[in-house]
């Protein structure tokens, strides 16, 4: 049963990367732009989701990892002349490395004190990269034309690149979820989070696992941080290591679609879209309104837009069936 | 608002309450009279516990009437029971650590409502933990540590004290001499509930007993003329003879 | 040598406003039991009625903060009774989410309000007012005020929590909400009146930040931070300790920026991370009065 239900929810992600991977060829710029903006933002909640919503680690120093790969992409390519192909698979060990320690630094607190901490560490990472000439200090640095040639030779080009680059890395996480969460470990690994005793029990060594997963989830954010600087194509401690970005508001994502669920991410980015696209002529309001959002969500119904949507459907679908019983 | 003497002080009807779908207490009925010590028995599990939680309103329960001192408290939270006049000495004690022995005492009095009952009398009482007052309230021993529960429940001056396996975990001397207090409490005009594993201790030092297998009474009567083979069938249930 | 001294008065000096914002966040992680993000902001928010109220009836912040004190207690029992007293407590990451909405709302709120220019509270001449008690060494007044009414707001917490009957009601609550909760303390209103305590700090905190400091929107972060480090170094429930923790950061800050100006926040960043490292329960440890 289990088995057939991990195939089927593969083929669904495999079949609806093959259908978004037609997107360069059939979409204007800009929706494709949207997409991309879309893949990261999905990706980056999924990797918070697997820590907060099932392992019970939460991090608010997320953007750590996407400024740490953004700026080892940059000292690689700029700096060290290495391939640009190469460096975007290396921020994955420096991702993985920077993440392991730290993670191990922190678990010595307790989860609430875990997340301000790793915020902390966050800051650090921010001001110590932010203020080394070689990157650029405070105002930052942009990438060489040569290097950014490499990934396409026209505007149109590199935003394709950029669009598969960024939909395969969501592909890998996405399936590497599925796979983790689904495999025998998974169901001990989903009990980690309210009940670290049963983990144990299921023979699952609770920090190890944690850490090697924290870890993981660092390199793949590096890698992302990499690959969104493709786009901007430039860094700078503010943009790079945007608590905002990278940390805000991809809380605010799996907080409104549903801690926990693997749907809830991409109900909660979709959300945002939307909501950001809708309020951006009132500036920082839409943020605001994100805020109040997902306080609304937390007090009602913690379990977010996921089961709100499945419980409107499930009495629709009860009343039509009523009426059409009583007719 | 004047009471009728005559009438029990804490009457307890057709109490239920579920965990789930498992039924910790189905249909419980007792009462206790003024100065009389009630003693309710049976095994782990039997619902003892959740009986002492419901009256204390810790559990809310499905169905049922409580009435104190005449007064409906179906529903009320364990700080209101405590304003009202009921006393817990809650099982495991419960002592906490940040606090030194007699501020673990005076707790009790912090909880309101009522005049503060000195800490001179709860020392009077319980000289030994006088010497130990500004000892952290968990390095004491158990014996003491029960002692401050119930002390702490005095504090607030009950007229119905709920006890939670007081002798759990203690030496037979120390149990002795809490419930040689507790006669002298009744003597001075308390009433008190008392659960027990402990069958012939609690017997002893009772006026009437109950007995509760899977959440219901299965034996009740004066502990004076209890029999041996009927506690141990309503105790244990089937047929054990 | 100079120098040195004066950079370590520094430290101690700021010492005392950062214990002032780091005294409420350890009672609500500590009592309340929710790691409230949001604190820093509620802190700028504050900062900023003071501001306004300073502007409308051209006043001095002292005097500003006999009308500030009433407003915070009364806008945090809104916030207890509207908020989180609803709030399911039960999994501690909601009442957390639910402050970081609250910090986000905060922080934009405040954007469209007064926009994004550093403000400050204006409190006349006692700013630039010093003394030179040796040659070369020079304190500033307002700095060693600061540090006084840190020192006297300790003293008066440190009685309420360890000589009075709520100060027992409050470190049993600390120690455990169910079994308080089970023997008859009221928990709801033990939580309330905790809260005030809470509110009474971030608003003497609110005014001596305005008039030390610039504050923007955007602010609240870097005084959390700060809160939370000093907490952790400090150790919950012993509030002397908050102090000393409060001195440990502000001269990490002072050392840094006397080697550069850029390394005043980092150097309080590192000292913190390194006392996690080798002392991870803190530096002073919690005591039983």
């Amino acid at each position: 049963m289990t088995q057939i239900h991990v195939r089927s929810s593969l083929l669904v992600l495999a079949l609806a990367l093959a259908l978004l991977a037609l997107g360069p060829l059939l979409l204007g710029r800009s929706e494709i732009r949207y997409l991309t903006d879309l893949f990261v933002l999905i990706a980056v909640a999924q990797l918070w989701n697997l820590l907060a919503g099932y392992l019970g680690i939460v991090s608010i120093g997320q953007h750590a990892f996407v400024g740490l790969g953004t700026y080892g992409f940059f000292a690689l390519t700029q700096l060290f002349g290495v391939h640009p192909f190469l460096s975007l698979a290396l921020a994955f060990p420096i991702g993985c490395l920077v993440a392991l320690p730290s993670f191990l630094l922190l678990a010595r607190l307790r989860l609430a004190y875990f997340a301000i901490a790793s915020w902390v560490l966050a800051e650090v990472l921010m001001l110590v990269l932010g203020q080394r000439p070689e990157f650029g200090g405070g105002t930052g640095s942009s990438f060489a034309t040569e290097t950014i040639r490499m990934f396409g030779a026209g505007v149109n080009d590199r935003i394709a690149t950029s669009y598969w680059l960024c939909l395969g890395m969501l592909g890998v996480v996405m399936g590497s979820m599925l796979l983790l969460l689904t495999s025998r470990a998974g169901l001990a690994i989903r009990a980690l989070r309210d009940d670290e005793t049963a983990a144990v029990a299921a023979g699952i060594n609770p920090l190890l696992t944690r850490a090697v997963l924290f870890s993981l989830c660092g390199g793949m954010l590096a890698v992302i941080g990499a690959l969104d600087t493709l786009q901007k194509l430039r860094i700078s401690p503010a943009g790079s290591f945007s608590l905002q970005d990278w940390t805000v508001m991809i809380i605010f994502v799996v907080v409104i679609g549903g801690l926990g669920t693997v749907s809830g991410p991409i109900v909660g980015a979709i959300a945002f879209v939307v909501f950001r696209e809708t309020l951006s002529d009132f500036g920082p309001l839409y943020l605001a309104a994100m805020g109040v959002l997902a306080i609304g969500v937390m007090l009602f119904e913690p379990r977010g837009l996921v089961v709100i949507l499945a419980r409107t459907v499930k009495s629709l679908r009860a009343r039509r069936n009523g009426l059409a019983g009583g007719a | 608002m004047t009471t009728d003497a005559s009438r029990p002080l804490l009457e307890v009807s057709d109490l239920h309450l579920r965990y789930g779908g498992l039924r910790a207490l189905d249909g419980v009925s007792l009462t206790v009279n003024r100065r009389e010590t009630v003693a309710v028995l049976g095994a782990n599990g039997a619902g003892k516990s959740s009986l002492i939680k419901a009256i204390y309103g810790v559990e809310p329960f499905s169905a049922g009437q409580i009435l104190f001192d005449g007064v409906a408290v179906s529903g009320r939270s364990p700080n209101q029971m405590a304003r009202a006049g009921i006393g817990l000495v809650p099982e495991g004690r419960k002592i906490f650590p940040s606090l030194s022995v007699e501020e673990n005492i005076r707790l009790g009095a912090a909880i309101g409502g009522h005049d503060s009952a000195d800490v001179d009398r709860v020392f009077e009482i319980f000289p030994e933990l006088k010497e130990r007052r500004h000892v952290q309230g968990t390095l004491v021993s158990g014996g003491q540590q029960q002692m401050i529960a119930i002390g702490r429940a005095l504090m607030a001056r009950p007229r119905l004290l709920l006890c939670d396996e007081i002798s759990l975990g203690l030496a037979p001397t120390v149990v002795d001499r809490l419930y040689d207090v507790i006669g002298d409490l009744v003597a001075e005009g308390m009433a008190v509930l008392i659960v027990e594993q402990e069958t012939n201790r609690a017997l002893k030092s009772s006026e009437r007993y109950y007995c509760l297998l899977e959440g219901r009474v299965t034996a009740q009567g004066r502990s004076a003329e209890a029999d041996q083979d009927e506690i141990t069938r309503a105790y244990f249930g089937g047929d054990h003879d | 040598m100079t120098d040195i001294a004066n950079v370590v008065i520094q430290g101690v000096l700021l010492g005392g406003l950062f214990a002032i914002y780091a005294l409420g966040l350890s009672l609500v992680f500590g009592v309340l039991r929710i790691v409230n993000i949001a604190h820093g902001d509620v802190l700028v928010l504050v900062a900023y009625v003071a501001l306004v109220i300073c502007d409308s009836f051209s006043i001095s912040p002292f005097l500003a903060l006999l009308a500030l004190i009433p407003l915070a207690l009364l806008g945090g029992f809104a916030f207890q009774v509207g908020v989180f007293e609803r709030v399911d407590r039960r999994d501690p990451l909601v009442p957390m989410l639910v402050a970081f909405g609250f910090a986000v709302v905060i922080q934009n709120g405040l954007l469209l309000l007064f926009g994004t220019n550093p403000r400050k509270l204006d409190a006349g001449a006692i700013e630039q007012l010093g003394v030179s008690p040796f040659p070369g060494i020079n304190v500033s007044v307002l700095a060693v005020m600061i540090l006084v009414i840190a020192i006297v707001l300790i003293a008066i917490f440190q009685a309420i929590l360890y000589r009075s009957r709520f100060g027992i009601r409050v470190r049993a609550v600390s120690d455990s909400e169910e079994n308080a909760r089970l023997i008859g303390v009221d928990i709801t209103a033990t939580f309330r009146k905790a809260f005030m305590m809470v509110m009474l700090t971030v608003a003497v905190g609110a005014v001596l930040m305005g008039i030390k400091t610039n504050f923007d929107p955007f602010s609240g972060a870097s005084r959390l931070l700060i809160a939370f480090e000093v907490v952790v170094i400090g150790g919950l429930g012993n509030l002397w300790g908050t102090l000393a923790a409060g001195i440990v950061i502000g001269l990490a800050q002072m050392v840094g920026a006397s080697i550069d100006v850029s390394y005043q926040t980092l150097a309080g960043h590192l000292v913190f991370l390194v006392i996690l490292l080798i002392r991870p329960q803190g530096l002073f440890p919690k005591v039983v009065g």
